[in-house]
């Protein structure tokens, strides 16, 4: 089963070729170019020099978010236009969820934090299984999907360090800890662990691992009605429904 | 290289309607499929972009999907996509733009950016078969308000264009502060019917230098101000009369440019386009002006004044017929501009013309 996996919800961004469930190349840039640029320009690169066309493709996987509004509309748009045309199966990926993919074995929580600018994050808490011989690499979700300011997650984490051993850490992912990684080490002294870029961003190919677990378990979306996950209504909207009250 | 028989798929998303059509050999709608967020946006009283984004992400994958059996087709039957880059709404831009590439990409067939306000100038190819340019195009809408001079497929001069609101614009602001429903163009023409277009005397503008541009908004704030003196001074407002008034003053605005087009262009077909193309005080002050000037006069049919894919379809036919394709690395261009389509600058741009468009040795221009 071929899969093409794309992630436009940070400004790191990119899309991954996968063959059951083996990453056969990704394609990642951290560039101030749009995803509009430079997405289906990747697409078409790393599927040539992997040596594929649009028809061998099997299943669409896409990180629908939460996000830049505008970037995961680009990502959505095209991978709902491309499963359309070729008559293959799509999967949403909600991008925190493929965010904690494979990640955390040890922590006792891992906060999957994506930068919605202002000391906010679109944010998620997931408990990595306490086994080291586990075999899933999807991550039970345990908070719902919400936008937090820095200091709630600060406070949910630190609750949840206390509640475990005393050795336990809680691991920050995305691009959400390393923006408050300095917020998040002072509030968990020694018990927040953040880990370098490479390791800490959302990997398109992660969207493509966890998109082959939900294909696999029978997730498909419609493309004509997958849409972006957004978390927060438009500010029009806030400021019409302030006004009603 | 494109086949005379092709059909192209457009897509069109730069505001607040998702749509695609599609046409075959760049004149023949086999189907156009518009899906209106008019009722969404009513209640903010004009158009929210991201909520016009969200929607366009919802309705786009439906919308070609019913355009494509509307005409009895499947995408396998499809030779090429035409989208929408700009002028309009980036957010909502990128959502056609992004599922073009999708579908050319994975279909392998070429897709080709179309500049939206060429696409209301080509809605007049698909309403009149034997239409071919040299011609001029008066473009009004909501958003846009130009006068261009089409010396060939994809080849335009701007000869004036809006420098503040766009025409419709004017006639959406004034008729919200008179309190007409949304959307309030099409409201306060049918307001102003029943009006006295001389009750009012507004100003009319000029734009130094560049005698052929538009200028809507001095004459917007006249009219809003003129509202807001009456109530202050517990006038009796007659809304007819304000609107006829206004509207006869915003309209003599667009007529008045065509006259020195025709000279500066010595071009005498003339075809009107946009949303404000379906006004009919508009239509009758054209119709009086072209039998004055003995020049052929061409609109289309009301459903492709508004903004439609039908349109974009055909001028992307046209465009591919003429060699152009986007790659797919293209960005929308919320300030598009028409002049970017001319690869090459136009033969036709004489000393005579530019003198007459930009107002210098003109008389009576």
């Amino acid at each position: 089963m071929l899969i093409l996996a794309m992630d436009t919800s940070t400004m790191i961004g990119g899309i991954a070729l996968l063959r059951d469930g083996v990453v056969v190349g990704e394609h990642i840039l951290n560039v101030r170019a749009t995803h509009s640029e430079r997405l289906m320009s990747s697409v078409e690169a790393l599927m040539a020099a992997a040596g594929v066309c649009p028809t061998d493709l099997d299943a669409m996987a896409c990180g629908v978010g939460p996000g830049s509004f505008t970037g995961v509309r680009i990502g959505v748009s095209a991978c709902k236009a491309m499963a359309y045309a070729l008559s293959i199966p799509m999967v949403s990926v909600p991008s925190l969820d493929a965010l904690a993919y494979g990640r955390g074995r040890g922590a006792c929580a891992v906060w999957c934090l994506i930068d919605a600018r202002h000391g906010r994050c679109y944010s998620a808490c997931f408990k990595p299984p306490e086994s080291l011989e586990a075999q899933a690499w999807a991550l039970q979700r345990v908070s719902d999907y919400a936008i937090r300011s820095i200091s709630e997650v600060c406070a949910l984490a630190q609750e949840s360090v206390s509640a475990s051993a005393s050795s336990a850490r809680a691991l920050f992912l995305g691009d959400g800890a390393l923006a408050y990684a300095e917020s998040l080490r002072a509030a968990l002294p020694g018990a927040a662990e953040i880990p370098p870029a490479p390791g800490a961003i959302l990997r398109p190919s992660q969207v493509g691992l966890l998109g082959t677990d939900l294909l696999r378990a029978g997730a498909v979306s419609d493309p004509r009605a997958a849409v972006p996950m957004y978390l927060r209504p438009s500010e029009a909207e806030v400021k019409l429904a302030q006004g009603e009250r | 290289m494109l086949s005379e028989d092709a059909i192209v798929l457009g897509i069109e998303t730069s505001c607040d309607e998702t749509a695609a059509a599609c046409v075959a050999r760049g004149r023949e709608t086999l189907s156009s499929v518009v899906s209106s967020q008019i009722e969404v946006h009513r209640k903010f009283g004009g158009v929210v972009p991201e909520i016009a984004s969200r929607r366009h992400v919802e309705a786009i994958i439906p919308v070609i999907d019913q355009a494509l059996s509307d005409a009895g087709l499947t995408l396998a039957g499809v030779d090429a996509v035409a989208v929408a880059y700009g002028p309009g709404l980036v957010g909502a831009l990128l959502v056609g733009l992004a599922a073009a590439k999708g579908l050319a990409f994975a279909m392998g067939i070429p897709m080709v950016c179309v500049n939206h306000i060429e696409g209301h100038i080509y809605a007049n190819f698909l309403a009149h078969a034997l239409l071919e340019p040299p011609m001029l195009c008066l473009t009004v809408s909501g958003g846009h308000t130009e006068l261009v001079a089409m010396h060939g497929h994809g080849r335009y001069q701007v000869l004036g264009r809006t420098r503040d609101d766009a025409a419709g614009e004017a006639f959406d602001k004034v008729a919200r502060v008179m309190g007409l429903p949304y959307p309030g163009g099409p409201a306060l023409e049918r307001l102003a019917r029943s009006g006295d277009p001389d009750a009012m005397a507004f100003p009319r503008a000029h734009v130094e230098g560049r005698p052929l541009d538009f200028s809507f908004s001095g004459l917007k704030t006249a009219v809003i101000n003129r509202l807001h003196t009456m109530e202050q001074k517990g006038a009796e407002i007659d809304a007819a009369d304000v609107a006829a008034s206004f509207q006869k003053a915003a309209l003599g605005e667009l007529v008045s440019r065509i006259e020195p087009g025709v000279r500066a262009t010595g071009i005498r077909k003339l075809a009107v386009s946009g949303g404000v193309a379906s006004n009919l005080a508009l239509r009758a002050a054209l119709d009086e002006l072209a039998a004055r000037l003995e020049i052929e006069l061409f609109y289309p049919p009301l459903a492709l004044c508004t903004d439609n894919a039908a349109m974009i379809a055909s001028a992307g036919y046209y465009g591919l017929a003429g060699g152009r394709t986007s790659g797919l690395d293209a960005n929308a261009v919320p300030g598009a501009r028409l002049e970017d389509v001319s690869a090459a600058l136009c033969r036709e741009d004489t000393a005579a013309c530019r003198r007459i468009i930009s107002g210098v040795g003109a008389s009576g221009a």
